[in-house]
């Protein structure tokens, strides 16, 4: 993020605490998608991806007293509540796995996978879906959402040297499991 | 950096040196410009990178955004702030203390009220008891003061 970008978003944060509801949705707008494909891939379905977003932008727009963009980025803090509310949705349906996979997927609009391609993904999907959640979650924000080591240490309240552990174990489980060869 | 670290860190963040910690990508790449052959530790998680870069998602999330906004619309409101505050998530000392003032309000309301209990009302024996308990009362005051 450039420094002007910076700004622009601090200017926002602060209007969003003052109850300017176009700051907000800006601030919805930008980091939305981001927070959502983490919930998605730390869920494994839209649906219950979609009640993590919304509890984790209705509280920020509820609770943005309580950020201090001096303290943490926003990224990190609305990832932090996104994480924090999908481990509580773990605790809850401790039972449940991922929903149909196949079925997910076959429902995602504008994407035209070929047989091999949707297997391919399907078969990631559930290497991912079987890590243990912390190593998930330190995969999902180091590969895919982009985050710093910094900011995944912080959101999982660990030492930059225990995430690369958690890091490297994950790696370690998933390659091991999509060198085997698929079922049937 | 040694070969150990730099093999530390591509088996946790993998080949893509540009989601190396920000801190170590320079020494990342002086090291490989001075030890060639390290560029096989990079390819060994190759592989496993492309696996992962195939579950993208591309998600159409206006309908959500909308939601999330019509939610959030309007919300300022004296009410809804004040809801806010007596239900927050996570905690239920809040609510614990809120529903503490109804007894309070009794108390309070209990404690002014004028009974017009005269003492004629009062039985007797209720008045032996008083009576009983004040003498009580001050000879154990005096009883402590010869101690």
């Amino acid at each position: 993020m450039t420094a002007a970008g910076s700004v622009d978003e601090s200017a926002l944060i602060a209007r969003t605490k003052d109850g300017d509801n176009t700051a907000f949705q800006i601030l919805l707008h930008r980091y939305l998608p981001m927070i959502n494909n983490y919930a998605v891939r730390m869920l494994g379905n839209q649906a219950d991806a979609a009640d993590i977003c919304q509890e984790v932008f209705i509280r920020f727009w509820q609770k943005s007293d309580s950020f201090d963009p001096g303290r943490a980025k926003l990224s990190t803090w609305l990832h932090q509540i996104a994480h924090n509310l999908c481990i509580d949705h773990f605790r809850k349906h401790a039972n449940i796995r991922f929903s149909d996979s196949e079925a997910e997927l076959a429902e995602r609009p504008s994407q035209e996978l070929s047989e091999t391609e949707f297997e391919d993904e399907l078969k990631v999907k559930d290497a991912i879906s079987q890590l243990p959640e912390r190593q998930r979650s330190a995969l999902l924000f180091c590969h895919y959402q982009g985050l710093s080591n910094k900011q995944a240490a912080e959101i999982l309240d660990v030492s930059v040297d225990a995430l690369e552990s958690l890091l490297a174990r994950a790696r370690k489980t998933l390659r091991l499991r999509l060198e085997e060869p698929a079922h049937e | 950096m040694n070969k150990s670290k730099f093999l530390s860190l591509a088996q946790a963040f993998g080949s893509d040196l540009s989601r190396w910690p920000e801190d170590q990508r320079h020494l990342a790449f002086q090291a490989l410009e001075s030890n060639p052959g390290w560029h096989e530790i990079l390819n060994a998680e190759l592989a496993l990178d492309q696996e992962l870069d195939q579950y993208q998602l591309n998600i159409d999330v206006s309908q959500l955004e909308t939601l999330i906004l019509q939610q959030t619309t309007g919300k300022t409101g004296t009410i809804d702030k004040l809801l806010a505050w007596l239900i927050p998530s996570g905690s239920l000392l809040r609510p614990a203390l809120v529903a503490c003032i109804p007894i309070l309000v009794g108390v309070i309301i209990g404690s002014n009220l004028d009974l017009e209990l005269d003492e004629p009302y009062l039985l007797t024996e209720e008045l032996q008891y008083i009576q009983f308990d004040n003498t009580y009362t001050s000879e154990s005051q005096n009883a402590g003061g010869y101690n």
